[in-house]
Formats: C-alpha cells, sequence, structure tokens
C-alpha cells in the first residue's frame, strides 16, 4: 500500500525538481530564473543585513552583488550543488556584509562565530571588481588599446583571454599607428592600470588562476 | 590559484614594455636569456612578469562579471516596483524641502498677486473692482461681487478705491473713490509721498464720491491720498513698466 505523502515532503520534492531548472536558468542569464531568486531571497537577506547596523550597503545592492557572484561561480562550474542555490547565495551574501562590516570595524566576537566562507574566491571577486572600477577611470585609448592587445575590444563576444593576444603588428594598423609607438603606448596604460589596482589600500593581494 | 604580494611588486612601463617583447618572442637569445635571469633574482620583476601572464584571464573575467553584472540589474529593474523601494531617511528629508518649496511658492503666488483670498485681506475685494474701472477697454476678468470698504477705516471717511500700495502704469486713468459722500465742499490731495510736498489737489463738489485721476497726469513715482484733512491716507505707485 502507498504511503500517503506529506506536504512536506511534496514541497521538498518540489524544490529538488525545480532546482537544476533553476540552475540552468542562472546560467543561461534566464531573466525570469533570476528574478524569481532575487524575488525569493529579498526578504531574508533584508533580515540579514538589518543584523550589520555598520554597513553602508542596502539589501537590494548585497543581494544583487551576491546573485552576480553565484552566477558566476556556477558558469564558472565553482558552484557543485552541495547545497541549495539559495543556501549558496545567502552565504555569499553573509560574507560580503562580513567583509564590508569589517571594513567599517574592528574585528570582533561576533566575526569569530561568522567567519568568512571561501575567502579566497571573496577576494578573487573584489579583484575583479576593482579592475573593472579602475579601468573605467583610464583615458579611453588607454582602454581600447588594452582590450585589443588581451582581446576584449568585441563588445558582445566572450572575452578570448592569453589565447587570444593580438600582436601590436595588428593593433597598429587597426590604430594607424607604427608597431612601437602602440607597445609604448600600451605598457604605459597598462603600466597606470597595475598602479592604479595594486595601490588601492586594503588589497593586499593580487589573485591569478 | 596563486598570490602574489603587491608589496614587493614594482611596476615600469619599460618593464612591461620588455615583457611584451619577451612575450611576443622579439627578444635576440642574448636578451631572453638576460629576461629569464632576471626574472629569476628579481622577485619585484618576476611578480610583475607573472601578473602581467595572469592579466588577460583576469581581465577576462573581470569582462564577464561586468556582463553578468548587466544581465542581474536588467532582470531585477523590472522586477521592483517603485512603491516597494526602501523607504530611507533622505527621501522623507528630500520630500519635506520639495514641500516647503511648493509652500512658499504658493503664498509668494497667491499671498502677493490680486487672488488673495478675500477673508485674508478683505481690501483686495476693492482692488478686484478697481481693476474693473481702471483699465479702460480690456474685458474684466473677475467681477467684484460688491464694494468692500477698508475695515480700518471706523471714522471720518473711508477710502475705498484705490486700495493701499496699489501700483499704477503711466497709460491707466486712476478712480479714487471714498465714502460717504462728504455734505461739504472738501477737496482731494495727492502728495509726494518722500518729500509729503503737493502733487495734485482737486476740489470736490458736496455728494461728490468719486474722481477719475486721467492718465499721464502725474508722472511716475510714490504717491500719497487723502481727502480733506487726511485722517486716512493711502498710497499708490505710478510705474511705466508695463505690468
Amino acid at each position: 500500500m502507498d504511503r500517503p505523502v506529506t506536504k512536506i515532503e511534496t514541497e521538498v520534492h518540489t524544490s529538488i525538481e525545480l532546482e537544476p531548472e533553476l540552475i540552468n536558468g542562472l546560467r543561461t542569464g534566464n531573466s525570469s530564473s533570476i528574478r524569481s531568486v532575487y524575488k525569493r531571497n529579498l526578504p531574508s537577506i533584508k533580515k540579514m543585513v538589518q543584523q550589520f547596523p555598520a554597513i553602508i550597503l542596502e539589501a537590494e545592492d548585497v543581494l544583487q552583488e551576491g546573485l552576480v557572484r553565484t552566477i558566476t561561480n556556477i558558469r564558472e562550474g565553482k558552484f557543485r550543488g552541495a547545497s541549495s542555490v539559495h543556501s549558496y547565495l545567502y552565504a555569499i551574501c553573509r560574507n560580503i556584509c562580513l567583509k564590508e562590516s569589517r571594513k567599517t570595524r574592528k574585528l570582533e566576537a561576533a566575526d569569530l562565530l561568522y567567519p568568512v566562507e571561501d575567502s579566497m574566491e571573496e577576494h578573487h571577486f573584489d579583484l575583479l571588481n576593482l579592475i573593472i572600477e579602475k579601468k573605467k577611470d583610464l583615458d579611453p585609448k588607454c582602454i581600447e588599446i588594452i582590450d585589443l592587445r588581451f582581446g576584449l575590444n568585441k563588445e558582445n563576444e566572450t572575452p578570448t583571454g592569453v589565447s587570444g593576444m593580438i600582436s601590436f603588428a595588428e593593433i597598429a594598423e587597426i590604430i594607424g599607428i607604427q608597431a612601437d609607438n602602440a607597445r609604448q603606448r600600451f605598457s604605459r596604460c597598462l603600466e597606470k592600470l597595475i598602479s592604479a589596482v595594486t595601490n588601492t589600500p586594503g588589497l593586499w593581494n593580487i589573485t591569478t588562476n | 590559484m596563486e598570490y602574489y604580494n603587491k608589496l614587493s611588486m614594482t611596476s615600469d612601463p619599460r618593464d612591461i614594455e620588455l615583457i611584451e617583447r619577451y612575450l611576443d618572442n622579439l627578444l635576440s637569445r642574448e636578451d631572453r636569456a638576460a629576461f629569464e635571469k632576471r626574472v629569476a633574482e628579481d622577485p619585484g620583476f618576476k611578480e610583475l612578469f607573472e601578473l602581467r601572464k595572469a592579466l588577460p584571464s583576469l581581465m577576462a573575467n573581470a569582462r564577464k562579471l561586468e556582463q553578468t553584472r548587466k544581465e542581474v540589474r536588467h532582470s531585477i529593474k523590472t522586477t521592483i516596483p517603485i512603491f516597494s523601494m526602501p523607504l530611507r531617511p533622505a527621501y522623507f528629508a528630500w520630500a519635506a524641502v520639495v514641500i516647503l518649496l511648493l509652500g512658499i511658492c504658493f503664498i509668494y503666488f497667491f499671498a502677493t498677486k490680486e487672488g488673495r483670498p478675500p477673508e485674508n485681506k478683505p481690501s483686495d475685494v476693492a482692488s478686484k473692482q478697481d481693476t474693473l474701472i481702471l483699465i479702460p477697454g480690456e474685458k474684466p476678468a473677475f467681477k467684484a461681487n460688491k464694494m468692500v470698504a477698508d475695515s480700518g477705516n471706523h471714522e471720518g471717511i473711508y477710502l475705498v478705491l484705490p486700495p493701499e500700495g496699489r501700483i499704477f502704469n503711466t497709460g491707466d486713468s486712476i478712480l479714487f473713490s471714498w465714502m460717504p459722500s462728504p455734505d461739504t465742499t472738501t477737496d482731494l490731495n495727492i502728495l509726494f509721498r518722500a518729500t509729503q510736498k503737493n502733487a495734485y489737489r482737486t476740489i470736490l463738489k458736496p455728494g461728490q464720491k468719486k474722481f477719475t485721476l486721467q492718465q499721464g497726469t502725474l508722472r511716475p513715482g510714490n504717491y500719497e491720498w487723502y481727502i480733506g484733512i487726511g485722517k486716512k491716507r493711502r498710497t499708490f505707485t505710478i510705474t511705466n513698466v508695463s505690468m
């Protein structure tokens, strides 16, 4: 005889069934999946952010950044499904709050109760955000030549990284200057970017894969 | 994942240019050997070299992160209804400032112009009627219900028109009126306000209760007027600026 299914079991079963679909939606950038996760988690993140009165971030900002990091980790295969997406997102948001909170005050006993998880990953995201921020401050010509050299110049294409590096001869042809001049310009621009990133207070190391 | 301490790292455009030549395989055999020796012996240069090699990947990841952020922003932008936005204290402060400014504008326009409610300034009802008479050839925009005397005049003659402080253009004829009509002959006097010297005077007949001063009689300036001995006086101004 079949045992009747309880309400709790039904909810758990539905949640498990929906999880792969949700993860796939986040991986592919499906707007309704992103909205769904955002809506569902906003109340709990609001409550959590209230526990950090020292931080200036709003719950919406924290959740948005947490969602960006969660999706990035899903796409890079760093999310292994050991917990639900929502728990994973919550943990990331909590780490964002903890890091933000520690910027504004000294370490307290409470910090030991809620240690920042996977701090290496957090630093990695901080570094990427710093690169984005500092790159925006550069002269447009600098941004252009750096993007050309690193193969990042095509707006809607996936960046190619190391393998997609373009030679200065090609860059020279695109910009209309000599290859040596292009290399010199690139070197000056990259030096500005590196200095801006490495001289930022609070960034104690630079991570590379 | 490796970590590179930034403290020992130096960045020089010439070093970066050298690294670029090395990566593009443009160095001679000797220069290449010298480069690799420097990498082995100079920790700062080694870190710069390692960072330079890692940068394309880092920047590609930064670019992906930015693209993901745009996707998330775009998705949630349509999610948050305006009424669910958090009400921060700053919003209330700005709302208070806006309300205050609107209030000031309201008071300015309605308390200083002709539209002020009669219960707040009764003599202005008379000023409406005054406008009816004083602008010849122009159709009045409103009609006064009845003439209201200056509530401050409780003895002798009540000065009715023009009301206190009224401004006229040089092209206006000015109607002066008062209540009640005097039983005996008296006069209407207009003085220069600053010097108190007589600017215009006319004898009034017994029973006369109004007088129209033709346009152009007085030059632009500030004046006072009164009937008879002048217990009650009012001021008015003539200007040559179109109102």
